[in-house]
Formats: C-alpha cells, structure tokens, sequence
C-alpha cells in the first residue's frame, strides 16, 4: 500500500473516532485490517491519536461530556475489532484495571466514565460497581492479577476509605498494584497524603495517569 | 401564574436556605446513607434544621428530599418508599414553617444519563418525577423545586412531571461549570439555551446552584438575567471545596459570602438562598448584608 493510501485509512479512523461516529470508526478499521494496515498503526495513529485530541479539546471546554462518551464508544468499537489481533501479553501503556466507587459511596456517572475511557484507551476493565469495600477491591485485583486499582468517590466522607485501599495494598507488599484515584473532592494534596500512585481531574485526565503509570512500571 | 412566592420577590429579595447535607452530615449523618432515609429516623433533626434556618431569616427552606427520586431510592433499596418518604418529609417541614413562610419540595437529579447516551428515556424520568412531586405536594409543600441539574434535558423532564399535577409553582435551578469558554452544563448546554428551553417549558423562576461558589455566581447572574423573562434564584456553594487532612471542608467565611450576596442580588436575582458548605450562619450574614 502507498503512504498516501496507508494516511487517507488513518485518518478517517481518526475522524470518526473525533466525531463520536460509532459504525463509521468499526466501520473504517475493519476496512483498514482487510487492506492490511498494520494493529499498531490503526490502534496508535489511529484511535489513540483521535481520543488525545478529544481530551484536548474537552480540556478546553471545546466539547462536553456527551461528545467525549461518544468518540469513547467509537473507540471501542474500534477496539472490539482489534482485539483478536493484539498480543495476549499487555501491551505498553495498557493493562488491567480493577474499578469502582468507594465504600459508602452510590454515586457511578464519573467511574462509569472512566471504565468507558480506560477501556476504549486499551485496558481491561473489571467493573466491581459502587460502594466497594477496601478489601474487595485489593482481593479481586490480587485475583484477576490487575495492575491498578481505580477508586472513584463524590462524597467527602466516603474518600477516606481509599486510603485503606492503599494501606492494604502495603500490608499485602504488592508495590506492583498501582492506585489511582478521583472524583470531585479528590486533589493532589489528599492524593500526597494517602499515599495513592496518582489522581485524575477528570475522566480524560485520569485515563492520562492511568497510562503514566502503565509506562513507568515497564 | 399568581403565588405568594412570587408577589413577596416583588417586595425584597426572597431568602431561601442553605445546604441540608452538610448540616447532616455535621449532625453525624453516616457516609453512604441516603439522607432521605432520616426523614424517617432522625426527623427531629431534619426538623431541628429547617427551623435553624427560619430563624436564621430564610422565608423558604427546602425539604431534605434532594435524592428522594424514586430512581435515586431504587439504589438504596428504598423504592417502595418513595411516596412514604418524600410526605414525611414534607410534613416535617411544614410543622415547623412559620405563619407566612414557605416550604419548597426539593427533587435533585437521577444521577443517570438519558437515552442514547445512557439507559434513561424522557418518559421514564418524567414519571419518576411526577411520582416525587405528587407526594411531596401531598405533604403539603407550597411549590417544587428542581435542583441541581446537569442536564437541560432531565431537567426539562423534571419540570414536566411536576406539572402534570396541575397549576403549581416550580422552579428550576441548573448547575453550571465555568470553563474557558463560559457557563456551560455539564452537557454542554450554555444559559441562553438552558433559560429559553425550561421558560418554555413553563418554569416560574429560573434557577441556578452548586457546583460554582458565590464570587462565580456574581457573573453567572448577570448572563442569566441577560436572558430570563421569569424571577431568579441563584444558591451559591461557600466558595470551592479545601481538603486537609483528608477532610474536605468549604472554608469561605459567611461574612464573604453575604458580600457576594449583595452583587448577586444588584445583578439582580430576587431570590438567594445557599448550597454545599453553608449554614444558618451564611443565611444569618446574608441577611444581614441585605437589609
């Protein structure tokens, strides 16, 4: 295939994933594998690329929440297509998440948005749901043998119990098991004090540091 | 529309409450527990601060029924207890509220997003709503108000249901994020669209609060009064959330906050009540600034 041809493919993935088009993007990968375009340069230059500029332009208050979770959804379906290709071993930035709200806590928009991203950016998600006990989050990851945990919490007096999480992830002497954490309350001086690996902003932040954190253990 | 509400924001600036959460939660409401459920255990309490906040000089409180929609119950299991809890809590208003003041049925959002983005289709929020509203208003309170919405579309919804039970007042306050382009939902709806869509809808004043504290709220008014034909209410956060130590606290003084009050009400809202990190003290200084 020319570069020319091999470019024009790339790019309309990338767009349809920008634009939220869900059949267009499975629609433009599937097209891409049969005419031989490589998974990594569909999955990089393609739906990775799109989903960066989709958080830029959220950071900049250019798009909103609805259009951010409809290029996720174009992602995944991307993904779906791509996954019999890709290698069993992790790929790099990518990785298993355990995820859920914090114990006490029933509220699920943010950590239902940020199971949709991290999984679109790559990553398996193990959904445990809302008002997740400390323990259960660090058993199913020890289990499922995940590499973070994603602690989500809306409520002041629910976001103590992260700090358990990490506490028992020291008592258990597993430095490998990463923590991230976020939601509304959530800052860099609490994340600092608990000990947790890293905190999103956002949804589109915390898929970020997810992927930091992803890089810097390889 | 003709309300008692209505002709005394015709007279001075209507004083509503401040937050109820955070008084629970400063009265030992545990983590997790769906405040509505102390409607029925703790209802003195609940009471105990709807009067704090009549003293304080608020003409209408809200009832503590912000996560009462059915929807928002089915999570905590308590479903079957829409209509039950949401009365009571009406009633636990009423019985304190003074000769000549208000109180107002709170109904906060589902948390859930609508159809295609999510599961929720506009008839099934409407219903929900109209099932709050309906025993809210058994429970005797003088108007609904919608609170807190992230999307016009539920919000829209909301206003709706309380409408399908007759001529009754409802107000209804969006929350709004200021980003770098301006004031903007969640969703992405600005103020003009926001205001023009719910007066249609037949909202009897338009609303803001939360998410944005009482300096942010200053601009936020002029833009919605730029736009609204109908009476406003803008409640304030007390400033942005400060954690140390691990525990989030607003930490704005009241007597800022009824500062800000003032320049809310000179860009001219005519109704200011408060929202998460405030107390009687803030409704105390507000009125204070005001007179």
């Amino acid at each position: 295939m020319n570069k020319e041809v091999l470019v024009d493919r790339l790019k309309e993935i990338y767009q349809a994933v920008v634009e939220g088009k869900v059949e267009d993007a499975s629609g433009r990968v599937e097209q891409a594998l049969n005419s031989g375009i490589t998974v990594d340069d569909i999955l990089n230059r393609g739906l990775i690329a799109a989903m960066d500029l989709v958080g830029e332009k959220f950071g900049e208050g250019d798009i909103f929440i609805p259009q951010v979770l409809w290029s996720a959804k174009a992602m995944q379906a991307g993904m779906d297509l791509l996954k019999p290709h890709l290698a069993e071993t992790n790929r790099s930035g990518t990785g298993k998440v355990v995820i859920g709200t914090a114990k006490g806590d029933i509220h699920d928009i943010g950590k239902n948005l940020v199971a949709i991203m991290l999984e679109g950016a790559g990553f398996q998600i193990i959904d445990l749901g809302v008002d997740v006990a400390p323990e259960r989050f660090v058993e199913k990851a020890l289990e499922d043998k995940a590499d973070l945990i994603a602690v989500s919490a809306l409520l002041t007096t629910t976001m103590q119990s992260m700090a358990e999480v990490v506490s028992l992830i020291r008592e258990r002497q597993v430095p490998s098991l990463k923590v991230l954490i976020g939601g509304a309350p959530v800052d860099m001086a609490f994340c600092r004090e608990i000990g947790a690996d890293a905190y999103g902003t956002d949804a589109v932040d915390g898929v970020r540091k997810a992927k930091e954190l992803m890089a810097a253990r390889l | 529309m003709t309300h008692a509400l209505l002709e005394l924001a015709e007279r001075r600036t209507v004083i509503f409450d401040g937050a109820m959460g955070t008084m629970l939660m400063a009265a030992g409401l545990p983590a997790g527990e769906n405040p509505v459920s102390w409607n029925l255990d703790k209802g003195e309490l609940v009471g105990d601060i709807h009067r704090q906040y009549y003293e304080a000089g608020s003409d209408a409180v809200h009832t503590n029924t912000f996560l009462g929609n059915p929807l928002k119950l089915h999570q905590s299991g308590l479903l079957e207890k829409t209509a039950f809890l949401n009365e009571k809590a009406a009633k636990i208003a009423r019985k304190v509220c003074p000769e000549g003041k208000f109180v107002a049925g709170d109904m906060g959002p589902t948390g859930q997003f609508m159809k295609p983005l999510g599961e929720l289709s506009p008839e099934e929020a409407e219903e929900s709503y109209f099932r709050q509203a309906e025993a809210l208003l058994t429970g005797g309170v003088d108007f609904i108000s919608i609170e807190t919405m992230f999307s016009l579309e539920e919000a829209l919804s909301a206003l709706r249901g309380a409408k399908r039970l007759g001529d009754i007042l409802v107000i209804a306050a969006m929350t709004y994020n200021r980003t770098k382009k301006g004031f903007f939902t969640m969703m992405g709806e600005g103020v003009a669209q926001c205001v023009a869509a719910l007066e249609e809808a037949g909202a009897d004043v338009i609303g803001s609060n939360c998410t944005l504290g009482s300096a942010d709220m200053i601009d936020l008014t002029k833009e919605i009064k730029g736009v609204a034909q109908k009476p406003v209410l803008i409640q304030p956060n007390a400033g942005q959330p400060v954690t140390r130590k691990g525990i989030t606290s607003y930490e704005q003084p009241p007597a800022e906050f009824a500062e800000h009050g003032k320049a809310i009400r000179e860009a001219g809202a005519q109704m200011i009540g408060g929202c998460c990190g405030t107390n009687a003290d803030f409704i105390r200084e507000l009125v204070k600034a005001l007179n």
